[in-house]
């Protein structure tokens, strides 16, 4: 099951959504978000974190709104990508 | 009679994983103190996941690094067995269990059926008409931006020039510096220069509005999806769109923003390709010279514009994605789109007001600023014509500084110092173009003399009516979007003194070719180097060497794109 979701993401060569992925693995969006959640841990997929604060802390001083006010900052959506794939970590050597 | 207990749950995680478990098991009989605490099967379970904090724990006790070794050989014998991180094969057998589980156990009834908000996403986001569907939008955002605006863009204009004006010189003639160089500064500096700026408040105001209604939506993050998607099949990094839409309210957001980008490489491009998204800060060049040359087709103009810069950053894309630096594949990724929403008025006000008021913020510090050097540099006689804030604009030092660069625009159409001066000064910040331009033309001591005074109360009253006028026109400016006519005011109304002086002096330098030199303008501020803050965040995010070639890149380009319309245009017409 988890397998599927990472296979799903590296198939689609392309951005999809949480909800077609869902659809395409009959899984609901709560479950389909833990097996997100736990390949983040696992450094397969990276939490974007949409930038949600503006860097210059409250506007530029042109027409830029700032952190909250920036036209298409504050509701830009989460995703995730898709990183390359790591040597397995075993347990480090006891000191 | 019995009662027997039911048995413990066991979730069975296949031969390799159970085989070691067991092992582990085993073991563990030789560490009491450790089968003491913990239950086996769980322990070993949890070892082979790696938890740290049990790790930390065992440690400390007696047998705890022995067991932490055995560990470590299992895990890297489950790895050559089933090829797979046991923590991963571990935590898959409990999710295939739980979606058996669910699968046998839970009726869905409407399991399969699409939600409303699927169903429009299906249109929205579909490969096909996912990229007209946005372009559309955003043709009605533009159009909004240009022309039902317009009405409140007069008010504010008049009101600046009319009662704003009056009671600053009053005031001034009452505590005796009526005639000085005092009220030069206010009214040829401030008023003229922040003023010039204020005048596009409703401009932003409407385009703010409109973006927050798409946004408040959850339209924008599909958008942001489409968008995506077409960047990865024409060979750009999907996630690149996110940054490059910050760009479209402010480069500097938008440059920072690329660091959602994990590559280095996907992250200096996109960096590059940002100041080409024309920001709010050039709308206001766009909507006066739209409004000189295009009255009307102004809305098509800009989107036009935007539309360019947009396709000058995905062939610059492309065209760098060729180079041995830059070449890359593009990663998948999954975005998670949040539902559709009803916008609240509540939610489009503030999100419209936190804009605005930073735009206004930002009135108080660089535009006055900028407006007050800009004023004292322009008080200063270049030669032996005036004095000190009596000296014609053309003969100051400003002009003369502004004339030394001038020739280089010739070839484009504007090859007056005017011009010049205002390119010059849109380095400090793109608002500024226009409030120079309000400055350098100078339009406002002959018509002051024409007027007759104004007492305060007709002032005030002057003030409420044209708003109550401003505000009936822009209720019927709305429906012409569609094309449906309700009595709104001609779309090409008298030109103000600055339009008028900026046509003139743009006919002048063109050679009779005032609206081609004025659309190479536009085109030339659309593709020029960004505000000198968009700059450091460059040096900041991409370093100095990609600072200094998207500068130097950007202004040969601009000038080249100019070019290709002015005198192209000119053999076109002929």
């Amino acid at each position: 099951m988890l397998r599927q979701v990472l296979h799903e993401i590296e198939s689609a060569n392309a951005p999809i959504t949480l909800q077609t992925l869902g659809r395409r693995l009959a899984i609901e969006p709560s479950a389909l978000q833990g097996m997100i959640d736990f390949w983040v841990r696992k450094g397969r997929l990276r939490d974007d974190d949409a930038v949600d604060n503006c860097a210059t802390s409250g506007g530029c001083g042109t027409s830029c709104g700032g952190a909250t006010g920036c036209a298409f900052v504050v509701e830009t959506p989460r995703s995730y990508s898709l990183r390359p794939l790591k040597k397995v970590q075993l347990l480090p050597n006891k000191a | 009679m019995s009662n027997p207990i039911a048995p413990p749950f066991q979730l069975d995680y296949g031969d390799d994983i159970e085989r070691e478990i067991n092992g582990l098991c085993a073991q563990m009989e030789r560490f009491p103190a450790i089968t003491a605490r913990y239950p086996a099967r769980w322990l070993a379970i949890n070892l082979l996941e790696r938890d740290e904090m049990l790790q930390q724990q065992l440690m400390k006790m007696e047998g705890g690094s022995a067991l932490l070794t055995v560990v470590t050989l299992a895990n890297g014998r489950l790895q050559a067995a089933i090829g797979d991180d046991a923590e991963i094969a571990i935590a898959d057998h409990r999710y295939e269990w739980i979606h058996e589980l669910v699968e046998e156990t839970v009726e869905r009834p409407h399991m399969g059926t699409l939600t409303l908000s699927d169903k429009i996403d299906r249109v929205v986001t579909n490969r096909w008409a996912g990229i007209p569907i946005f372009m559309a939008l955003m043709w009605v955002v533009f159009k909004l931006t240009a022309d039902v605006s317009a009405p409140y863009l007069d008010w504010i204009g008049g009101v600046l020039s009319g009662p704003i004006t009056n009671w600053t010189v009053s005031l001034l003639t009452i505590v005796g510096l009526g005639g000085t160089w005092v009220e030069s500064l206010f009214v040829d500096g401030i008023i003229a220069g922040v003023g010039g700026v204020l005048v596009f408040v409703p401009v932003l105001a409407f385009l703010y509005l409109a973006l927050a209604a798409l946004e408040n939506s959850g339209y924008m993050a599909r958008a942001a999806f489409v968008m995506d998607s077409a960047m990865s099949k024409i060979g750009l990094h999907g996630k690149s769109f996110l940054p490059l839409m910050i760009g479209f309210g402010c480069s500097v957001p938008a440059i920072y923003a690329t660091r959602t980008l994990e590559n280095e490489k996907d992250r200096i491009l996109t960096g590059l390709l940002v100041p080409f998204m024309s920001c709010g800060a050039r709308l206001p060049v766009y909507v006066l010279f739209a409004a000189i040359f295009f009255p009307k087709r102004g809305g098509l103009v800009i989107f036009g514009l935007y539309l360019l810069g947009i396709l000058t950053a995905v062939v610059i894309g492309l065209i760098l994605r060729k180079t041995p630096y830059f070449a890359g594949e593009a990663n998948a990724f999954v975005m998670e789109l949040p539902p559709y929403r009803m916008p609240t008025v509540k939610g489009l006000w503030l999100h419209t007001w936190v804009r605005i008021r930073s735009f206004l913020e930002s009135a108080w510090t660089i535009i006055l600023v900028s407006s007050i050097v800009i004023w004292l540099f322009a008080s200063i006689p270049a030669g032996d014509t005036g004095s000190f804030a009596d000296v014609p604009m053309e003969d100051s030092a400003f002009a003369a500084a502004s004339g030394l660069i001038a020739p280089a625009f010739e070839p484009l159409g504007f090859g007056s110092w005017e011009a010049s001066s205002a390119l010059i000064s849109g380095f400090i910040a793109k608002e500024v173009v226009v409030s120079t331009m309000a400055q350098v033309y100078d339009v406002e001591g002959d018509e002051e003399a024409a007027e007759p005074a104004t007492t305060f109360i007709e002032d005030v009253g002057f003030i409420f009516t044209s708003f109550v006028e401003a505000t009936i026109d822009t209720i019927r400016a709305i429906p012409l979007i569609f094309g449906i006519d309700l009595g709104a005011e001609d779309p090409d109304p008298a030109q103000s003194d600055l339009m008028f002086a900026v046509h003139k002096s743009f006919d002048e330098t063109s050679g009779g070719y005032g609206a081609l030199a004025g659309l190479a303008f536009m085109v030339f501020v659309l593709i020029y180097t960004p505000c000198m803050v968009a700059v450091a965040a460059e040096k900041q995010e991409l370093g100095t060497k990609w600072m200094w070639f998207s500068v130097i890149g950007q202004l040969l380009l601009a000038w080249l794109f100019a070019f290709v319309v002015f005198q192209g245009g000119k053999l076109l017409i002929g």
